[in-house]
């Protein structure tokens, strides 16, 4: 069965089309990442899943069920912008939060959530007590602590330090080995190349990639060579100009290639060496980053958006 | 179902469990009763002190005035306390007799204005000066029609001032102090008295028997026939309205601060939680309509829990001072019933309009229309309780967003309340209960979710009814 299934969906805002036709199929089990800068559509579609907002057009079948409403027990969901009542104490609060997914008797699993984050100690303070970033792994405990079959996870990276984000992302790795069908949505691209099996990339409410990441990378990226060459000979414009190199990108020291395709790297390489002294070849398949880049044509300020958060997402 | 109750205990929780509520159930009776209590008490400890007019007679040879010190007298000493409890139950009046001016009209009014000199000086509360032919009977018939407005019969006649009249006698005080108008309602009846049948020249005893009446008229309440002796028992009209009285309006006030209390502050935590985002959080987990009866019935029960605290209270003090059939049980299931109607009601109106808005600011102007009816009843208790079975009492009590407070209001007061009036308007406020809960519900399932500027009617209007 497949976790959720939408078919020719469609959803507009007072005259904005936020999701235009959309299709995908999430298969159970599997970790799902939707990519996409902000204003894509992404949140509006895990909505839609969520049934918290309903499509203009189109099916959205979800564990098998068309007529769900937005509390189904089942389903695990944190959206994106998220807050919980400060004045509660955390183990209340979470408590709360699993009760209203039907759990008789929370406590016991709060606690496991809490000692595995590391909050044990916090299970007694008020919310308005704690950090951003514990505030983040209490928010994320109330998504998961019901044991859904699918979780839904809207930006649940942001704002996290490196030390939180691992933290979430080796909790979410967990779940993914329990058996637990995992949506996420992000705009770090790196992320969702490390954890996904599954990558659907929105843009402008269109979809504009859906697969494993090796097929699209297959289907839409060529390779991409990072070379150093000594004393940077020739720099770009000698590069360019030497043949099968379709585009040159500087990154300083280092440049990358973008080869046609079917070409030879090995007589790209020797072509090389005829420039100068080759310090650094490197074969290497095009991020996601410039994977987007090159199909959907954003305008500068949301490639650079993107590109930002790959170069910060541990290059 | 279960879900519900979820959210209705942590909203009830989450609002009784602080220091504010409990310190705020504590101090609001003693605020709304001890202004009561204060003013009452300032008011019964001025009132023992004794109050002192001055008499000015212009009577040819003076002789009303010392017949008013006879009568005042017999008033201090008899009337004016309280046959049950032996305690004064209205001051003592004291008359000090001045001596009267010079009748030269500059004399008269140099003589006005020093006794308003004194009167300011709070040396006497007022001062009343008898016309020099306050005791010419015809004079004084003629004098008074005269100041009604009718035309004198001998136009030859000077008009003459009505106040300056004199066969009228003039008392002249700070109209606010009530210990004079006490006197002057009291000196209506002594001087007609007086002037009208010529007491100045009647014998001493007469004047004594006269003045020795006791009032004519006592008030009671109505005759019913026992059921068990057969005999007819006049019931005790003063004591037992006042009684009512306080009864009926103290449950209104008390419904009034509930209402306030439960249903108001929806409004703020349910935009509160819009803004800051839990609002999404829960509609993961919960339908818009359950997050909404969640949080009402949550308040529902502060509401309740907050009265039945005041409600023992005083029941318990009602009993105590043994005037427990006042209280009776079902006045006080009628206003439960209508409080968790009008919470409900309001509550589910103040909900939806938290809902469509996005900004602390933008409730202020749908406030309004909800508001109103919640503060109508309070303009209109006087009318009520003055005429509790009138057009306008029944036609507000039967109007469902007012029926709550109105309608305990005239159960509370004892009136003629038809059981068809009774009926009619429980099925009403059912009805529109329902109805507001509808309504609210369909405006907070679309408002929930939407950012931007605060919605016109128009627009709330098409959200209940699209879809």
């Amino acid at each position: 069965m497949n976790a959720v299934e939408l078919v020719e969906v469609n959803k507009a805002f007072s005259n904005v089309q936020a999701v235009r036709n959309l299709s995908l199929t999430v298969p159970e089990g599997c970790v799902y990442g939707f990519i996409g800068p902000n204003g894509s559509g992404k949140s509006t579609t895990l909505r839609m899943i969520m049934r918290i907002i309903y499509p203009d057009s189109g099916t959205v079948r979800v564990l098998g069920a068309e007529k769900l409403g937005a509390a189904n027990d089942l389903v695990g969901y944190l959206p994106e912008e998220r807050s919980t009542y400060k004045k509660m104490k955390v183990r209340e609060v979470l408590c709360f939060h699993a009760e209203l997914k039907g759990l008789r008797r929370p406590a016991v699993l709060v606690d496991e959530w809490l000692e595995r984050l590391g909050l044990i100690d916090w299970r007694d303070k008020k919310v308005e007590s704690l950090s951003k970033g514990m505030a983040q792994k209490v928010q994320f405990i109330s998504a998961v602590v019901s044991k859904p079959k699918l979780l839904l996870l809207d930006e649940p990276f942001s704002g996290l330090d490196p030390v939180n984000n691992e933290a979430i992302r080796n909790a979410v790795l967990e779940l993914h080995r329990t058996g637990t069908t995992i949506i996420f949505s992000t705009h770090d691209m790196r992320t969702a190349e490390v954890m996904c099996d599954y990558i659907f990339m929105i843009y402008r409410g269109d979809k504009v990639l859906d697969g494993t990441l090796e097929s699209i990378q297959n289907q839409y990226g060529t390779d991409v060579i990072r070379v150093r060459l000594e004393g940077n000979s020739g720099g770009v414009n000698a590069l360019e100009r030497v043949r099968d190199v379709v585009g040159v990108k500087d990154l300083g020291h280092f440049k990358e290639l973008r080869i046609s395709s079917g070409s030879d790297t090995q007589v790209l390489l020797q072509r090389l060496c005829e420039l100068g002294r080759v310090m650094h070849f490197e074969v290497s398949r095009p991020s996601l980053h410039d994977i987007f880049v090159r199909i959907a044509n954003p305008t500068a300020e949301e490639a650079d958006a993107t590109r930002n958060l790959a170069v910060v997402g541990g290059e | 179902m279960r879900k519900v109750m979820v959210i209705a205990w942590r909203e009830f929780n989450a609002t009784v469990r602080t220091k504010a509520f409990v310190v705020g159930i504590v101090l609001m009776p003693i605020l709304m009763c001890g202004s009561v209590v204060v003013s009452i008490v300032t008011e019964k400890l001025e009132d023992r002190e004794s109050k002192t007019i001055a008499i000015v007679d212009r009577t040819p040879g003076g002789k009303i005035a010392p017949l008013l010190q006879t009568a005042v007298l017999k008033r201090n000493a008899e009337d004016s306390i309280d046959k049950k409890t032996g305690e004064r139950s209205s001051p003592e009046f004291n008359l000090e007799i001045v001596p009267p001016s010079s009748s030269t009209a500059e004399a008269i009014e140099e003589q006005r204005v020093q006794l308003s000199e004194r009167v300011k000086k709070q040396e006497i509360i007022g001062f009343l000066e008898i016309g020099s032919e306050a005791n010419n009977q015809r004079a004084t018939v003629s004098a008074i029609l005269g100041a009604i407005g009718k035309p004198k019969v001998k136009p030859k006649e000077e008009a003459v001032d009505g106040a300056n009249d004199p066969a009228l006698s003039r008392f002249q005080t700070k109209p606010t102090n009530s210990g004079a108008i006490d006197f002057y309602r009291w000196s209506l009846m002594q001087i007609t008295l007086i002037t009208r049948f010529g007491l100045t020249d009647v014998d001493e005893k007469m004047q004594k028997a006269i003045f020795d009446q006791k009032p004519p008229v006592v008030m009671l309440g109505l005759t019913k026939r026992d059921e068990a002796t057969g005999k007819a028992i006049d019931d005790e009209g003063n004591m037992k309205s006042a009684a009512q009285l306080l009864v009926g309006i103290g449950l209104m006030m008390l419904m009034f601060m509930m209402v306030m209390i439960g249903s108001t502050p929806l409004l703020q935590s349910v935009l509160e939680e819009k803004m800051q985002k839990i609002s999404e959080v829960l509609l993961g987990s919960v339908q818009p309509f359950q997050l909404m009866m969640g949080k009402l019935l949550g308040m529902i029960g502060v509401a309740l829990l907050m009265s039945a605290v005041y409600v023992t209270g005083a029941l318990f003090a009602v009993h105590y001072y043994g005037y427990g059939e006042y209280l009776p049980t079902s006045l006080l299931l009628w206003f439960m019933f209508y409080l968790v109607l009008a919470i409900i009601m309001y509550g589910s109106l103040f909900s939806a309009i938290g809902a469509s808005c996005s900004d602390m600011k933008e409730p202020q102007a749908l406030m309004l229309p909800v508001m109103t009816p919640i503060i109508i009843p309070l303009m209109l208790v006087g009318l009520i309780i003055r005429n509790p079975d009138g057009l306008i009492s029944r036609a507000v009590s039967l109007f469902p967003p007012t029926t709550p407070m109105m309608m305990l209001l005239r159960q509370a007061l004892e009136s003629n309340v038809q059981v068809w009036e009774q009926v009619v308007s429980a099925i009403g406020v059912v009805l529109f209960t329902i109805f507001c809960v509808w309504v609210g519900g369909r405006i907070f399932r679309v408002g929930i979710l939407m950012q931007g500027k605060a919605p016109s009617f128009g627009q709330l209007f098409q959200w209940v009814s699209r879809e």
